[in-house]
């Protein structure tokens, strides 16, 4: 990589590392797998620097892939039975939005890899459906249903999500 | 109520973290450590190799003999070892990786030929076996569109390689998964993730069966199959998959970098045939945390009973004795890889520029010879103002012509 594009790889990341670390984080669950994610696949997106026109969508595209293909199941994949959910927390509770979270964070890793990973674009990235299907390489239909089936599981697994005052617009 | 909004801002909280410092200077390191990895390059002064090698005596040995580890001597390129310079790449001074030259010796004419496409396909990586006679390739699969995709790997005969008969290449079936270099906080193989035997009839590979088993599958030259997926569970997230001591037996070993958390210093063993844990070893700390990260060769020796790390020595697998190289004559640069075993008592390391090395397991060097890039010998289409670095792979002479090619 000459001078200048590396000028332009460190204003990218200067502009850009937080919302992809963010997104590598909620994809692996543990902040170590996910500096690793993102490291790998900025050092891919290095290689090619000159020939993207969209660096960020190369990244967040190398890192779903590797995330769905494989590899770092051993932090968020572990599945676990239901007894280590913790219980729902009371309404009102001073600690029901740490109680929140953490169901929430238990709930994500009862998930495949793939429903994960398009929650994490539909619901983070706030991607369509068509480009989320685009970025994985699957169909509309397929994310539809990825879609559908994680958040049915979450529905099961953290019910306090659709009770949550967090919500947006929910009464205060 | 619908679950999205409030799912939205839960995901929004829970991400809400910061990035670890130093992102950018980090990942450039191991962007280039990637490519160093691949080929070993180092800066190359051509004017310097053209004129040692015109002033050298012409020394050629069959058999390296011993000499004294401050002194090693400086022989013709064209000599008569047992090993050569079976394929190279010049890198460009501007340049990703786009534009690099590789040149593969024909073993039918005993010149080097420049290759860069396979079967209409540029390929990204290419490994000669060590008996010179076939190459793997990485190529991109033509089915898959779009510019995410698992690479595939093919095997053609370098003598196809070179003639340009792509419908000599046999690629790898797609199915189960086989996997590029893991990067980072992943297991990985030597070189470029694709392995020979060291009688060049197997393959190894790395891969997956599923969302959460991983190990490894041999791909068989005889028979042109593809083994299922071994799955190793004890596989560390931070290893180095090679050959073990033998041809039927796979080592796992600690990789390094400098961000890697994992510093197990455990090689484990393991039956290539079913993927059962054969034995152990454990390095000594002299080794600190390199293990077997060795770039471009199989670190273990053919008789199983070396093994090199990282150029900082070789080790003894029955006594655990520690050998380090002596490099002091030799500045150091980022190419240093340790190039090839030569036999079973020495192994082959470019140490810097374009500087092979011969040294024994003794950790002593018996030879070095200067590479003659951008001579007729070695040709390059880059001036010597373009080049940046030089990468090599050697194989046995068994499968070229007498006295061709680059030999060491």
């Amino acid at each position: 990589m000459d001078a200048q594009a590396e000028d332009e790889y460190r204003q990218f990341l200067a502009a850009r590392s937080t919302a992809l670390y963010r997104a590598a984080f909620l994809l692996t669950g543990q902040r170590e797998a996910a500096e690793d994610l993102l490291q790998t696949a900025l050092v891919k997106t290095i290689g090619r620097w000159k020939r993207l026109d969209q660096p960020e969508a190369y990244v967040r595209k190398v890192m779903y892939h590797h995330q769905i293909s494989k590899w770092r199941l051993r932090s968020w994949g572990k599945v676990r039975s239901s007894a280590d959910l913790p219980e729902i927390a009371d309404a009102g509770d001073a600690f029901a939005r740490a109680d929140l979270r953490l169901s929430l964070e238990a709930a994500l890793r009862l998930l495949s890899p793939g429903q994960r990973a398009v929650l994490v674009m539909r619901f983070f990235d706030d991607l369509p459906e068509s480009e989320v299907a685009a970025i994985l390489g699957v169909s509309v239909g397929t994310v539809r249903t990825q879609c559908h089936r994680a958040l049915r599981r979450l529905r099961e697994r953290c019910p306090e999500l659709t009770t949550s005052n967090t919500a947006e617009g929910a009464p205060s | 109520m619908t679950i999205e909004s409030p799912l939205r801002k839960e995901l929004r909280e829970l991400a809400d973290v910061a990035p670890p410092a130093g992102l950018a200077d980090r990942t450039l390191a191991a962007a280039r450590h990637r490519r160093h990895r691949r080929w070993a390059i180092g800066g190359v002064g051509i004017a310097a190799v053209a004129s040692v090698v015109l002033a050298t005596t012409l020394v050629g040995h069959d058999e390296p003999k011993h000499r004294s580890a401050t002194t090693p001597e400086v022989i013709h390129p064209a000599g008569k070892g047992r090993e050569l310079v079976a394929a190279y790449t010049v890198a460009p001074s501007r340049s990703n990786g786009h534009n690099d030259e590789t040149w593969v010796l024909n073993p039918g004419t005993g010149r080097y030929v420049k290759v860069s496409r396979v079967a209409g396909q540029r390929f990204d990586d290419l490994v000669i076996s060590p008996d010179g006679r076939n190459a793997l390739v990485e190529v991109p699969d033509p089915d898959i569109v779009g510019f995410v995709h698992p690479p595939q790997w093919g095997v053609i005969p370098v003598a196809a390689l070179v003639a340009g008969r792509g419908d000599e290449l046999h690629r790898l079936p797609p199915e189960p998964p086989i996997y590029h270099e893991l990067g980072a906080g992943g297991p990985a193989l030597n070189d470029a993730s694709a392995s020979w035997s060291h009688d060049g009839s197997k393959v190894l590979l790395l891969g997956s069966a599923g969302d959460s088993t991983y190990g490894f599958a041999i791909y068989d030259m005889r028979s042109r199959k593809l083994s299922q997926i071994r799955p190793l569970h004890t596989l560390p997230s931070d290893a180095l998959l090679c050959w073990g001591r033998t041809d039927s037996e796979i080592a796992l070993s600690p990789r390094t970098q400098s961000w890697h958390r994992d510093r197990s210093k455990t090689i484990r063993f393991f039956s290539a045939k079913d993927g059962h844990q054969t034995g152990q070893e454990t390095l000594p700390d002299a080794l600190d945390s390199s293990g077997l990260a060795n770039y471009n060769a199989q670190p273990i020796s053919p008789d199983g009973r070396y093994a090199v790390g990282d150029l900082s020595g070789v080790m003894d697998l029955a006594s655990h004795q520690l050998r380090r190289l002596p490099l002091a004559r030799h500045p150091a640069t980022t190419a240093r890889a340790t190039i090839s075993w030569y036999g079973n008592q020495h192994y082959v390391v470019q140490v810097n520029d374009t500087t092979l090395l011969l040294a024994n397991v003794k950790a002593v060097p018996e030879r070095s010879m200067r590479l003659p890039i951008g001579t007729s010998a070695m040709p390059s289409g880059l001036s010597s103002k373009q080049i940046a670095g030089l990468g090599v792979q050697m194989a046995s002479v068994a499968a070229y012509p007498a006295g061709s090619g680059v030999r060491f």
